[in-house]
Parts: structure tokens; C-alpha cells; sequence
């Protein structure tokens, strides 16, 4: 299952496929929220010069299909029971509500609660970044991630202050250029999880965790997206939050540990081309 | 739109103006090599037909011409490469960490200049019959169809990750836009 090329041999695949359908579904009809209406979207790699979407029918013949002709279960003839099993987000007005709560910006929260409209800007900036590529081996790593720190003091200006107009920013940490031949692998990232620590322990300081599926195709140096790797962005905003709040924001880096799920070899590492701290606002 | 898409349609809207502006001075000014083979014999014929060729196309011309068809041609492909060394870099160091790129970029494609146009006079100084560009436009065609270019199209699309500080931020910007520019020169079908 963690390799492109052989996933779908695996009965296995269907049952994990068919419960994203149903996660899908959940996601539009119990959230309400659509799905892209734009054209390369709904036309799919095909029409862009790329591989078109085959499924196998019963007996020799296939469909081809895009996008737009499987955009919703109206389409299609079968339907879910219930998506009662899913989990219920707070809507987006909630949550910012809760978290200008946590930072001491009640009158702020009341005022979003009423309705009140709320600036969220959406610029994505640097913050702080790995020098060096990051070899994960054995059965964890440790590294720093340097902060720039205009850009620091920036993000927690924002923290320190939110009104509607400069929201709280949103913070998100990046694993750039995953590369490896370790499919199967997964990895859990901690925020300023002290030397000694069981990691288990802190599970409020887990950024995230990643899969790597398709790991080894992603780092062929002559594959189709030249060995660039996979690449994937964490929401540490929480975390960001709880460092503000406890005064420990205010440092040159973050520390950052990656725990693979089991120990990697010396002889197969993962290596993190870069990890890298976004900031998300005005 | 988002801000974040605001910035990023900036980028394109900024690239895709200079091509436009390259495009209209190559048509209002088309430029192409002339020469007139010295037809008398002796000695000096070579060197006479040099002289006389670099008369008819002075080099800071030339030069002028390749510059201006790169930026017309180039410029679009630019797009994606530019908007990854904006985002991966620092607000205060993104013009200084482009700038990097391009020069790395535009120094691998001056050098092609260098050869191309190099081999395109000696052409047609020494064998300016039908078969030289024949044979040219043959080996573009067997180069297009090869394993090598497709190799070539692929490690163009790989965008790494760049260093953020100091000198390592400098330094990785412009191997970007070195290697970026090999892959794209490999892939170009020259």
C-alpha cells in the first residue's frame, strides 16, 4: 500500500478509497462546503496534456471520466446511510472566536461571535527556516529551525494584540523535500519537545503527522517531478499560541523533532530538504 | 481572490508584461544574420569574409538580439521558478534572491548565445550550403524525441528548497537559477 505503482494490487485499497469517497461526501454535504468550480479542476489532467482518469468496468471495456462527471453523489447512482461517524469542525467563526478567547482578546471574540466581519488577509511569509537538509534516522531527530526575527516579532504582534482588522496570524510549519526510499514510513513532528522527552507525553506539542506514501517514486532524480520529493504543511497555530501565552515565542529558533513510526536504518534515511515556519495574514 | 493569489498573479502579470514588450520590439525590429561570401581565391579569403560578416552584423547587435529573444521566449516559462524563490524566501531578501535567479539563469542562456550564434556564423562563413541547416534541423528533431530531453524536461520541474540566511540564501538562488537554466537550455530541443 505505500508504494504508487503497487498500491492498487492491494484489496485494501478499494476499502481506504471508498472511505475517502465517504469522508468526501461528509465533507460537502455535512459541512456545506463545495468543492472547486474552476475549469483545470473540473477538467481534470487530461486537458491538460497530462494522464487522463480510467476506471475498469466489468468485462474489457473501461471509463474514462473527468472531474466534473463525478462532482457530486447526484451524479452517481449509490448514496451513504450516514456520516454521523464523522467528526464536526467548529465553524471558522467559532474557532477564531475560542482562540481570540485563549489570548485574552475577549471583547475582540464577542465582537466576531456577533458577526462581526473580519479581515483575514491570507499573505503567506517566511518566518524562519532549517539551514541544512535534515537527516531523519534511527528513531528520532532533532533539529533547529532559525527564526528571522522581524518576522517574528511580526507574527507576535499579532498575537499580542488581534482586533478585527489584524486578526491573530495563523501559523504553519513545512516539511519541504521529503526524500527516501521508505515508503511505508510515517512521521510525527513535535515542537519544542524538551531533549529527554517521551514524545508520547506531549502530544500537545504534535504539529502533525505525515504518511509517505509514494515516497520512493517522489525522489526518482528523473521522474516526472524531477526528485523533488513531497512536501507538506502542518497547522502549528495552537502550538504557536500556547509559546506566545508562556513567553517562550520570543527566541532565534524553534526546536523541531521528527519520530519516524518505526526506526529507520542507517542504510535507507529520509531526508527533509528543509522544515520551514509560515505565517498566514495581513 | 486571496492575498496570496493576489501577490502570485503580480509575479505573472509582472513577467508576461516584459515578454509582451521583447515580442513588439523583435517585430518591429526583426534582425537576421547576412552575409555575402568573398568570392575572389587566395589566402585571405576566410579572413575577409570574417571581416566583412562582422560588418554586416556588428556583435553588440547580436548580442542585443539573443538578449531580447530570451526575454520574449523565456521570460513566460520563468513563471513557476520565480513565484518558488518569492515564496521560500524572506519579504526582505525576495527582489535580491530573484535577482539571483535570473542572472544564474541568464548566464547559462548567454553562453548558449555564445555557441549558437558562434556556430551559426562559422556555418555560414565556411559551408553556407542547403545541407548545414538541414542537418541542423535534423539533429533538433532526433534531439526532441530522446530520453535526454525528456530527462532534461523532468529535472526542470524539480524546484528544491532554498537556504533562507546570509550567504547559503545568496548562493543557493543562484545555483537555482543555474541549474534551472541547464535543464531548460538541455530541454529547448538546441
Amino acid at each position: 500500500m505505500g508504494d504508487c505503482g503497487l498500491a492498487a494490487l492491494d484489496p485494501i485499497f478499494y476499502l481506504h478509497h471508498a472511505n475517502i469517497d465517504r469522508m468526501w461526501a461528509g465533507w460537502n454535504q455535512v459541512l456545506g462546503t463545495a468543492n472547486p468550480a474552476d475549469a483545470t479542476w473540473l477538467n481534470g489532467p487530461g486537458a491538460c496534456g497530462d494522464a487522463v482518469f480510467v476506471m475498469p468496468m466489468p468485462g474489457p471495456s473501461t471509463w474514462v471520466y473527468t472531474p466534473q462527471q463525478v462532482n457530486s453523489l447526484s451524479q452517481l447512482n449509490y448514496e451513504y446511510e450516514s456520516y454521523d461517524s464523522l467528526p464536526k469542525p467548529e465553524l471558522p467563526a467559532v474557532q477564531l472566536s475560542e482562540r481570540l478567547k485563549r489570548l485574552g482578546a475577549a471583547a475582540v471574540a464577542e465582537r466576531v461571535n456577533a458577526g462581526a466581519t473580519v479581515n483575514t488577509g491570507g499573505k503567506v511569509e517566511l518566518v524562519g527556516a532549517s539551514q541544512e537538509q535534515v537527516p531523519v534516522k534511527g528513531s528520532s531527530v532533532r533539529t533547529s529551525v532559525r527564526l528571522d526575527p522581524a518576522t517574528r516579532s511580526k507574527v507576535a504582534a499579532t498575537l499580542a494584540a488581534p482586533s478585527e482588522a489584524a486578526p491573530p496570524d495563523r501559523v504553519f510549519l513545512r516539511l519541504e523535500n521529503v526524500r527516501g526510499t521508505q515508503n511505508a514510513s510515517v512521521l510525527s513532528v513535535f515542537i519544542d519537545l524538551p531533549p529527554d522527552a517521551d514524545p508520547n507525553d506531549h502530544l500537545e506539542l504534535l504539529a502533525g503527522t505525515v504518511g509517505l506514501f509514494g515516497l520512493r517514486q517522489a525522489s526518482v532524480p528523473d521522474g516526472s517531478h524531477g526528485g523533488q520529493g513531497l512536501s507538506f504543511s502542518l497547522e502549528i497555530t495552537k502550538i504557536v499560541d500556547a509559546l506566545h501565552l508562556s513567553d517562550r515565542l520570543n527566541q532565534d529558533s524553534l526546536q523541531v523533532t521528527v519520530v519516524p513510526s518505526d526506526a529507520l536504518p542507517d542504510r535507507a534515511p529520509i531526508t527533509i530538504g528543509r522544515i520551514s515556519i509560515f505565517r498566514k495574514g495581513n | 481572490m486571496t492575498a496570496q493569489n493576489r501577490e502570485l498573479a503580480t509575479i505573472r502579470n509582472a513577467v508576461l508584461s516584459i515578454s509582451t514588450i521583447a515580442w513588439i520590439l523583435l517585430l518591429a525590429w526583426p534582425g537576421s544574420l547576412t552575409h555575402c561570401p568573398v568570392t575572389t581565391s587566395g589566402a585571405l579569403l576566410w579572413t575577409a569574409s570574417l571581416q566583412m560578416m562582422l560588418a554586416m552584423n556588428p556583435p553588440g547587435l547580436l548580442a542585443a538580439g539573443w538578449v531580447l529573444m530570451l526575454m520574449a521566449i523565456m521570460a513566460p516559462v520563468l513563471i513557476p521558478p520565480i513565484r518558488h524563490v518569492w515564496l521560500q524566501s524572506f519579504k526582505h531578501r525576495r527582489a535580491r534572491s530573484i535577482g539571483l535567479f535570473i542572472a544564474g539563469y541568464a548566464a547559462i542562456w548567454l553562453a548558449m548565445g555564445v555557441l549558437l550564434v558562434g556556430i551559426e556564423l562559422a556555418a555560414a562563413l565556411f559551408a553556407p550550403q542547403w545541407y548545414v541547416p538541414v542537418a541542423g534541423a535534423f539533429s533538433t528533431v532526433v534531439w526532441q524525441f530522446s530520453p535526454m530531453k525528456q530527462r532534461c524536461l523532468n529535472r526542470g520541474h524539480a524546484h528544491t528548497a532554498l537556504a533562507a540566511f546570509g550567504f547559503a540564501a545568496d548562493r543557493d538562488a543562484l545555483r537555482f537559477g543555474v541549474t534551472h537554466g541547464i535543464w531548460c537550455a538541455g530541454s529547448s530541443g538546441r
